[in-house]
């Protein structure tokens, strides 16, 4: 599904240069549930943003769903992200000024889904989020969590094969952060979501099927749990 | 006997000669004086003093002459130092030394007063046709103007072309010098008067040395022309009235 | 296409305050466009008016050399028999009046006016009977009577009465130049006093009778020119070949009032682009105004930016919705700037603007006399309404290029 090669990124500050990966090599299959752990600095975010096509790297390969995405132009990259990527981030990054229902369904209307149907698959997702009754909140009128809710939402909305999440429960208390993780996985079992998320929390880390730890932009385990 | 005999002799000449005199007709009173005042050549040096409301501008000047046709001024006061105005058989020009400009003068452009004096251009050129423009009848044989014994004529115009339709002329009956002279719309109003304030000797000539011309309708501005100096029948190049020798 | 006109219009209502002011930047900016339109438009047909009714008529018979000479109002360049010319006009149904122009001094005495003094002027010599056909002068009697038939009479304009202190009653003398060349002097009584709209005239107006200027400049009969007047509705320019048919062995030439009035013309259009300049500045204003407000509204946005892209949200969709954003503030701006302008075209069309205390002493080439009127351009109205929309669009366009040039990571972790 993922196939990680060799994968070098290198970020230059005036002269100095920060090696984010050195040679990071990682395969993951449909449907995994796994969590990219290590301290700050360690490359995790990196790494997702690379599986996520909106960086480019300075050495080794990304193949995605058989695509080599690592060396491909800026349309094509963001047509592919489009398609088959969903994104949660630790900000949520909703828009302010749509609703919850609104800031799900402009996704799918980037993919010229008639309107009908946008709606139905909008509702049904906002229900099973648990969001029933609030889609028409705008994200100030919704915690934290709800918020966090919408924004898987989003994520899944396409249907797509993977979705990444940088540390989605970093801004979160750990009750609302493990009933995200909790959603997350049930999500992910359901529509057999591969989901990749960075985390430097211990219980989160817990959470997931796999677990692999960076460390200096290299891998130091890899270990399968469930 | 001798004696007294000469001052009879005298007077009986003087008498033969007014009774001449007076027997000339207007038109030779006329060409008399036009005669006198033109010369086969003269130089000459005098000065303008004109006079408005906002005061008195003197310009001293030299001027050249040759016949009745061809003249030549040049102004030596500071003010238009080099300024030229070249009068030929036909035309009127001006130089203008600071632009290099020279411009010939015609039409309503004649009309104005030269160096804003009472003199226009036009008056300049005026004069010799005058006994062609006009019909001049003798209209007082005798009057006293500043205590000379003159004749009065009257000038009126034959046509239209002329500036003033009518004048009146006082000459002196000894010299034939202008003593006064005045020039009247058609309808006879006073436009301009001339006067000559004094009578003097250059060069063995007896000639009007100061003259005033004051505008009648516009009160408070005349001119006066002095004349200082005056040399006449020399030699002077032809070329000196030539275009070409204007800017030099 | 749907979903990014409602992003943009709701992204519109998340700084309400910035909207508002930029808008209303914009409709300031608008407004001025539209009123000062109005006004110019209101005197450039004001003076276009005055200048025909009391300058040039619709156009003007000639000798063919007077033209070249006007400057020196030369009055043996003239129309022999001017009243076979306009029987010949009449018969053709064309109305025409003719007239002397007479350069000279006027001449002021002490007992009338105090001082002596005199002062260079032009003369009209009008036919009483007939002037009022082409030109408009009765109507701007303000005091005493118009001219009659061969009389030692003048009309003279209010601020040249004014200017020299002369009253109904006054008695001022002409000297001028017959026609030769001679001297005369004409003494005449001022019976009426003209308040010309026509600033350049009130100034100089000095009216008499044809027949007076006829007898003392003797004149013979002849005119300088004759003054035609055709319907305002008329293409002027398109009927002088037909009059100029009328006129053929005579040695005479109809000019059109666009032709005489090129001055003037030239300096309008001039004035025309010096406004344009002053509407290009108020544009400028507007679009630095919008263009800082996107701007703005794009840094603040760059982490939705960066979620939008990750989403697959294409750039040219991103640019879209940024000038849709920034067309909805040109809009708002738009249509507040139009009823501004409407509003203040009704007044400067109904009240106007007075402007004699420049006027008086100055000539600024319009030919109005005081209160500048505008008039209604619904083109210009128009006009300013897209502009500023547009504008404010294509303005949005640049701060939206400097964002996508971010790269994604950089975005989202955008403060």
């Amino acid at each position: 599904m993922i196939k990680i090669e060799n994968v070098i990124r290198d970020y230059h500050a005036g002269e100095t240069v920060v090696h984010a990966l050195r040679g990071v090599s990682l395969d993951i299959d449909q449907g995994e549930f796994i969590s990219i752990a290590g301290p700050s600095g360690s490359g995790k975010t990196t790494l997702l943003n690379l599986i996520g096509c909106i960086d480019a790297l300075d050495g080794g390969e990304i193949e995605i769903k058989g695509e080599k995405v690592s060396t491909m132009g800026k349309k094509d990259k963001t047509n592919f992200r489009r398609i088959n990527l969903g994104f949660i981030f630790q900000t949520y990054n909703l828009i302010p000024v749509l609703t919850a229902y609104e800031n799900v369904s402009f996704v799918l209307s980037l993919l010229d889904i008639p309107e009908d149907e946008v709606k139905k698959r909008t509702m049904d997702l906002l229900k099973e989020v648990g969001l029933e009754g609030m889609e028409h909140r705008r994200p100030s009128r919704l915690s934290g969590g709800q918020q966090q809710r919408v924004a898987i939402a989003r994520a899944l909305i396409k249907n797509p094969d993977i979705v990444l999440a940088d540390e989605p429960t970093a801004n979160l208390d750990s009750k609302t952060g493990e009933d995200i993780l909790k959603l997350m996985k049930q999500m992910n079992k359901k529509h057999n979501t591969t989901f990749v998320f960075s985390t430097h929390d211990k219980m989160v880390m817990d959470y997931a099927d796999r677990l692999v730890l960076l460390h200096d932009g290299q891998i130091m385990s890899d270990e399968r749990r469930a | 006997m001798k004696i007294k005999r000469r001052p009879l002799m005298i007077m009986i000449v003087m008498l033969c000669i007014a009774t001449t005199l007076s027997a000339m007709t207007a038109e030779q009173i006329m060409r008399e004086a036009d005669e006198r005042q033109t010369y086969d050549s003269s130089r000459s040096s005098g000065q303008f003093k004109i006079k408005d409301r906002f005061g008195t501008k003197v310009s001293t000047f030299d001027a050249w002459s040759k016949g009745a046709d061809e003249s030549l001024i040049e102004f030596t006061s500071v003010a238009e130092r080099g300024q030229k105005v070249l009068r030929t058989e036909d035309s009127i020009y001006l130089y203008y030394p600071d632009a290099e400009e020279l411009i010939r003068m015609q039409g309503s452009a004649l009309r104005q007063g030269m160096l804003g004096s009472d003199i226009s251009y036009e008056d300049m050129t005026g004069g010799k046709d005058r006994l062609s423009q006009y019909d001049i009848v003798l209209e007082e044989d005798s009057e006293l103007v500043f205590g000379r014994d003159c004749h009065v004529l009257t000038l009126t115009a034959k046509t239209r072309s002329v500036p003033y339709p009518k004048e009146i002329v006082w000459i002196d009956k000894e010299n034939f010098i202008v003593m006064r002279a005045e020039y009247y719309t058609k309808s006879g109003r006073l436009l301009k008067e001339m006067e000559t304030l004094s009578v003097g000797t250059l060069s063995g000539i007896e000639v009007a040395t100061e003259t005033r011309i004051s505008d009648k309708m516009k009160t408070d501005t005349e001119t006066i022309m002095i004349l200082d100096e005056l040399e006449v029948n020399i030699r002077i190049d032809d070329d000196l009235f030539s275009l070409d020798e204007l800017s030099w | 296409m749907k979903f990014l006109i409602t992003f943009a219009f709701k992204n519109l209502t998340r700084y309400k305050r910035r909207t508002l002011i930029t808008a209303g930047a914009i409709a300031v900016g608008i407004m001025m466009y539209i009123f000062i339109d109005a006004m110019l438009m209101g005197a450039e047909y004001e003076s276009v008016r005055n200048l025909k009714w009391y300058e040039t008529a619709s156009a003007r018979i000639l000798n063919d050399e007077y033209w070249e000479n006007r400057q020196q109002l030369p009055l043996d360049l003239s129309i022999s028999d001017p009243d076979k010319i306009i029987d010949r006009l009449d018969e053709n149904g064309i109305i025409a009046t003719k007239r002397i122009s007479i350069g000279g001094d006027l001449i002021l005495s002490s007992q009338e006016f105090g001082e002596d003094g005199n002062l260079p002027v032009t003369v009209t010599a009008i036919d009483p009977s007939t002037d009022n056909e082409v030109f408009h002068y009765a109507d701007t009697l303000i005091e005493g009577r118009f001219l009659e038939q061969d009389e030692d009479a003048a009309l003279i304009g209010s601020w040249f009465a004014e200017d020299i202190g002369a009253k109904i009653g006054s008695w001022v003398t002409v000297l001028a130049r017959g026609n030769g060349g001679f001297y005369e002097a004409i003494d005449l009584e001022i019976v009426g006093i003209l308040n010309c709209p026509n600033p350049n005239v009130n100034r100089t107006l000095l009216m008499i009778p044809f027949d007076t200027a006829d007898y003392y400049l003797a004149m013979d009969g002849a005119a300088t020119e004759i003054n035609i007047k055709l319907s305002d509705l008329a293409d002027v320019d398109a009927e002088l070949p037909a009059i100029q048919e009328l006129l053929n062995g005579d040695d005479l030439t109809v000019m059109s009032w666009t032709a005489m009035a090129r001055d003037y013309l030239a300096l309008a259009e001039a004035k025309r682009g010096g406004t344009g300049m002053i509407l290009f500045l108020i544009f400028i204003i507007a679009a630095v105004g919008i263009s800082n407000t996107m701007l703005m509204a794009i840094f603040e946005r760059v982490r939705e930016l960066g979620m939008m892209r990750s989403l697959g949200m294409s750039d040219a969709k991103i640019r879209i919705a940024f000038m849709l954003e920034a067309a909805g503030i040109g809009l708002l701006g738009s249509i507040m700037g139009v009823i501004l302008g409407i509003v203040a075209d009704f007044f400067i069309i109904n009240v106007g603007i007075d402007f004699s205390f420049i006027m008086r002493d100055m000539d600024i080439g319009y030919r109005i006399q005081g209160i500048f009127r505008g008039a209604w351009n619904p083109g210009t109205i128009v006009i300013a309404f897209f502009a500023g929309i547009l504008i404010s669009t294509l303005v949005a366009y640049l701060p939206t290029n400097r964002a996508l040039k971010m790269d994604i990571p950089s975005c989202l972790r955008h403060q």
